[in-house]
């Protein structure tokens, strides 16, 4: 009997507490609650641990990998690049040191005339596989010595440059390859801010341990910052329209007859009304210029306009609830309309409400992003992920991190919220609680 | 069980009450002309066939038709009050046919019988609870305070019918509709529930509107009958003067075709109730009867008021005398 009651009330209880139960046994639910309580974290208090000026330009620092403090040289850059003329060289051979504003190569001609340069990331294999054409030569009889400088897109990386002599007919009569470990290099003008700066050779830059945007700005500092903007809409946004809707929804289908005819025949006609006219329309009536942010226009957009889909899903289930003697029960208990409609038939179709707000919640960040696209949303300096992930995309084939971060966080909000989502779906069906426990 | 013989005033007093639901395909007379009292501790059997008008006599009284009904009625009271006004009328309570959906799936059977009790009573939360305790243990619910914190799945189909009256009952009502609660339940569940009913009755006097179409539950625990048919009361009398001497054609019929240890075939009525958008002028279960007159299908006839009311020409002195 004791036994049999314990289990019973381990079963039942409290909604909530039963709702926290049932997520703290549900390892993603878990995982996704975590990870979104990290990005809140994360974009909240992010800025006292990195304190880095979102806005700021580091001009030693053009879209830079990732990396924690970077070791430089300090070079000038008006004076000519020094060339180095060793009398007697044998073999294909760096004339200075490398960095990365210049690697300077020096070989022999060896009574050939023409030389092919190729600059390649990886050990080339062979012939067909020798990386970036850089240019073809042509010695004159006279020298002994080629040299070629390039400056071509260098960074802080082994390269592997090969020459290739050739014959008259351009047939390769053979390879030598050299790998040249490239310093990061900063010319001294960018170096302006710091005060005593000698040429010295080596000079520490500060970290970027998200790397820098083309810029050279600094991304981890513009990912907190970003965040803000984007779990704002991402998140208030589709709360907040999803529940107008579902409580539009919900009256309609509780009302039912003429006056549900109505409000769907409104809710159809504001479905009609297009989106980014309405946006503009209220940059307008806000009196926002050019310049100016247009997050507050785009919030009231959303909100005005993102509403009916759920309105329409909840009428929908809200038909099918009404007619539920629970209602009638409550109505004959004097019940008003809304009291009805917010403690009886909402959490009934709280599932799909949930469902549609973890299609909500992407689907409003990725609107904020293509109106930043397109100008209408955050601008420069502001940031956002998505506004991150448009100007990341121009330098994707060079410097994929500019993309790859803010979608990696765009990614981790949405699958967290959604496994969060399902977690809370599940737990919240105290019908099939039952059948799992 | 016996006949009781009420002296009190009628707590709810029903005359000539119709409703007309408007449909896509027409208006519906679903009610016409439907007159009956009911005492305090009085049991009042609404019975007939499917789709005869109980139901919706029900939903009128405790006001759960749409507002699309038009109700007219030339006296409804209940406790003095009139009834029908649109407004909430406090003090009458439904139970339903499903008990499954009775209850709000998502919600704990507790916090619905607390409902009423916080929101019509002013209870607080804690008396609340202790309320709800006590009428779940007065409905013979064991084990109530766990069973409290249950949602409806969790309960069998009699304890959740239990449950109901117990919400019902937190609505301190003095009148109770009942709308065919056993319906849904087997017949020693059916028995249980009928015995709370009976014990409200005689403990609190408790009116009660018992709608069903089982009369053989009826005989055993309703003071009066009142039969209805396409919308009319036929037929309202004492339960035992109804079962023993029917007086109207179709009661007869009713309980002609109830199964009997001794009997071989059952009598199934011929043709099928009048459509409810023309109600027929004249007798509605003319077509049907056996005991037709040519003056069945010319005139409605009147109700023959006397302790036994019967709406038939069979029964009318007047023409008995042409």
């Amino acid at each position: 009997m004791t036994t049999a009651t314990f289990t019973h009330d381990e079963q039942t209880g409290n909604l909530w507490r039963d709702v926290r139960r049932d997520i703290a046994r549900n390892p993603s639910a878990l995982t996704g609650l975590l990870l979104l309580l990290l990005l809140l974290l994360f974009c909240t208090l992010g800025k006292f641990f990195w304190p880095v000026d979102p806005a700021a330009l580091d001009l030693t620092q053009i879209s830079q990998p990732p990396h924690l403090g970077l070791q430089t040289l300090v070079i000038d850059s008006d004076t000519a690049l020094p060339v180095a003329t060793p009398d007697k060289i044998h073999a294909l051979q760096l004339a200075a040191v490398a960095h990365t504003e210049a690697v300077q190569l020096v070989w022999p001609t060896n009574n050939t005339t023409a030389f092919a340069l190729y600059r390649h990331t990886l050990p080339p294999s062979g012939l067909q596989d020798l990386g970036l054409p850089l240019i073809t030569l042509h010695a004159d009889k006279t020298s002994s010595i080629l040299a070629y400088t390039d400056q071509l897109l260098l960074e802080n990386r082994r390269y592997f440059y090969s020459v290739v002599s050739l014959d008259q007919n351009g047939k390769s009569l053979g390879i030598e390859t050299l790998a040249v470990d490239v310093a990061h290099a900063t010319p001294v003008e960018n170096l302006r801010d710091i005060k005593t700066i000698t040429l010295t050779p080596v000079y520490e830059l500060p970290a970027h341990p998200f790397g820098t945007d083309k810029l050279g700005r600094d991304l981890l500092a513009r990912l907190i910052e970003g965040g803000r903007t984007s779990l704002l809409i991402g998140f208030s946004a589709p709360l907040m329209y999803v529940l107008l809707g579902a409580l539009y929804g919900a009256m309609s289908g509780y009302r039912g007859g003429r006056i549900d005819t109505g409000m769907m025949a409104f809710a159809d006609f504001v479905i009609a009304l297009p989106f980014l006219l309405f946006v503009i329309l209220l940059r307008i009536a806000f009196g926002l210029g050019a310049g100016d942010s247009g997050i507050t226009a785009l919030l009231f957009a959303l909100l005005l306009l993102s509403w009916p889909n759920s309105a329409r899903l909840v009428r929908a289930q809200v038909l099918q609830l009404r007619s539920m003697a629970y209602v009638e029960a409550a109505r004959l208990q004097g019940a008003s309309g809304f009291y009805i409609v917010w403690r009886h038939l909402l959490p009934n179709v709280l599932p799909s409400i949930l469902v549609t707000l973890s299609f909500a919640i992407p689907a409003a960040i990725f609107t904020e992003a293509f109106l930043s696209f397109i100008g209408l949303g955050v601008v420069p300096p502001a940031s956002s992920w998505g506004s991150m992930c448009n100007d990341g995309l121009s330098t994707l084939l060079t410097h994929p991190h500019e993309l790859l971060f803010p979608a990696a966080f765009i990614s981790i909000t949405v699958l967290s919220f959604n496994l969060f989502g399902d977690g809370l779906r599940d737990a919240l069906d105290v019908q099939q609680r039952e059948a799992r426990s | 069980m016996n006949t009781v013989i009420n002296t009190t005033p009628p707590i709810l007093q029903i005359e000539q009450l119709s409703v007309t639901l408007p449909t896509v395909r027409g208006n519906v007379h679903a009610v016409r002309d439907v007159s009956f009292t009911i005492a305090c501790g009085e049991m009042l059997a609404l019975v007939g066939e499917s789709g005869c008008g109980k139901s919706v006599t029900a939903q009128a009284i405790s006001g759960l038709l749409p507002s699309s009904a038009v109700i007219n009625a030339k006296q409804a009271s209940f406790r003095q009050t009139p009834l029908l006004t649109g407004n909430y009328q406090q003090g009458i309570a439904m139970i339903f046919q499903n008990p499954m959906a009775t209850f709000n799936p998502v919600l704990t059977i507790g916090y619905q019988i607390a409902e009423p009790l916080r929101q019509l009573h002013g209870y607080n939360r804690k008396d609340a609870e202790q309320e709800t305790v006590r009428l779940l243990e007065r409905m013979k619910i064991a084990d109530a305070r766990q069973k409290a914190q249950c949602y409806a799945h969790e309960f069998s189909g009699g304890m959740l019918q239990r449950a109901a009256i117990a919400m019902a009952l937190a609505c301190k009502p003095q009148l109770l509709i009942a709308d065919e609660p056993t319906t849904a339940l087997d017949i020693s569940t059916q028995h249980e529930v009928m015995g709370l009913l009976t014990e409200l009755r005689t403990e609190e006097q408790l009116a009660i509107l018992f709608i069903t179409h089982d009369l053989g539950l009826v005989s055993r625990h309703a003071d009066r009958i009142a039969v209805m048919y396409a919308g009319e009361i036929i037929e309202t009398a004492n339960t035992q003067d109804a079962l023993k001497n029917p007086a109207h054609p179709y009661t007869r019929a009713l309980l002609a075709a109830l199964p009997a240890p001794d009997t071989k075939r059952l009598l199934a009525l011929e043709g099928s109730p009048p459509d409810l958008r023309f109600p027929p002028l004249a007798c509605a279960f003319a077509e049907r009867c056996s005991q037709r007159m040519p003056v069945c299908t010319q005139h409605s006839p009147p109700i023959v008021d006397t302790q036994h009311a019967v709406r038939c020409w069979l029964h009318d002195m007047s023409n008995a005398d042409e």
